[in-house]
């Protein structure tokens, strides 16, 4: 039984309920995707009570989302999407043994997201200054221009300029629709759970790279690193559904 | 049963599954600024579009990223698993307000969200 003679030359022993290290890792997979099931549901429950409030108000859901810098949300998709690729790169290092490779890899991925949290804060402050945050400062009335400040002001420049040159529909001027704070809560309330996550997952990956400093991981003994990934993957299929859903409502 | 051998991905399958999320990512800016529903007479294209665009990234990540298509079928039938339960939340949920009275027709009055 090769496989025996592997383990116990591990540093990592294989439990005692186990048959093997390979049942035993299937068991973290499975225990994780447990998890995301109920991961699914939460996000999930979200997206419909968000479907159906856009049914019915799809104009101020157009508008709302109007008000959004679509660009950055698009840059962060992409900075997100390569987050994951240096999380599957972390993985891959923890497959061939490599404890400096999970190091190397995960404190880039700790960087990448942390691109990530840093453009998701500009935006909440940018309307945060465009007073379109609910229940802190919403108004019906867009605040004057002078008042934004120098970088919302720039911010504002730049969207209509490109919505210009993109031959898109600008955001109109005026008043704002009084439903439009229901889309701006969706906003707030999904992205801020989402960049919850992604913070808890920084934590975690602190985590791991002490482990592996310490030589925890061999080719035989990753399943922390295994696991943490799907979360990390999962985080950004979240993502993934709420670019479109949030940022690029542009036809009526 | 846990299959008895260590399945390692080659970096160069990562890299070709980022260039492929990385394509879907610009098609999904693409769709979104061509007005589908008015080129098409009506409907809800861009939206399905988006949908779809969603789901196919969705999908390379769980098979590639997360090492589904490797693994086991009992790990196949935790993550579907997941997204059964999703289909049933949506499916009963639309199911009800689908068949609902319209908003304009509903007696609620539409502007009870008025701050």
């Amino acid at each position: 039984m090769s496989e025996h003679l592997v383990t116990e030359t591990s540093p990592h022993p294989v439990e005692h309920q186990f048959e093997d290290r390979y049942q035993q890792k299937e068991a973290s997979t499975l225990g994780m995707w447990t998890f995301l099931a109920t991961e699914v549901l939460f996000f999930g429950a979200l997206f419909v009570s968000y479907t159906l409030y856009r049914h019915q108000y799809p104009d101020a859901f157009r508008q709302g989302s109007l008000e959004l810098k679509w660009y950055l949300g698009g840059i962060n998709t992409a900075v997100l999407l390569l987050s994951s690729f240096c999380m599957a790169m972390a993985v891959h290092a923890a497959s061939v043994g490599s404890n400096s490779g999970i190091i190397r890899y995960l404190i880039l991925t700790i960087a990448v997201a942390a691109i990530f949290l840093g453009i998701k804060a500009t935006e909440y402050y940018i309307e945060y200054r465009e007073q379109l945050v609910p229940a802190l400062n919403f108004s019906l009335a867009p605040p004057p221009e002078q008042q934004l400040g120098a970088l919302t002001a720039s911010f504002g420049r730049f969207d209509r300029w490109l919505a210009t040159r993109l031959h898109a529909e600008p955001l109109p001027d005026g008043p704002r629709s009084p439903n439009e704070k229901l889309f701006m809560l969706f906003y707030f309330v999904m992205t801020a759970i989402h960049a919850t996550h992604m913070i808890i997952g920084i934590a975690i990956m602190l985590v791991l790279i002490w482990m592996a400093r310490r030589g925890k991981f061999s080719r035989e003994y990753h399943n922390p690193v295994e696991c943490f990934g799907l979360y990390w993957h999962f985080v950004d299929i979240v993502w993934v559904f709420l670019f479109p859903a949030l940022y690029l409502l542009r036809n009526p | 049963m846990a299959e008895k051998h260590d399945h390692v991905v080659s970096p160069r399958l990562y890299v070709s599954v980022l260039t492929a999320l990385m394509l879907l990512l610009a098609l999904t800016l693409v769709a979104a600024f061509v007005d589908l529903d008015k080129l098409l007479h009506g409907g809800y294209w861009n939206m399905s579009l988006a949908i779809v665009i969603a789901i196919f990234k969705a999908i390379l990540i769980i098979l590639f990223f997360m090492h589904v298509k490797y693994a086991s079928r009992v790990t196949w039938a935790f993550a579907s698993a997941a997204f059964v339960w999703l289909a049933i939340l949506l499916t009963l949920t639309f199911a009800d307000y689908g068949t609902r009275p319209t908003p304009a027709e509903s007696p609620v009055p539409s502007h009870r969200l008025t701050p």
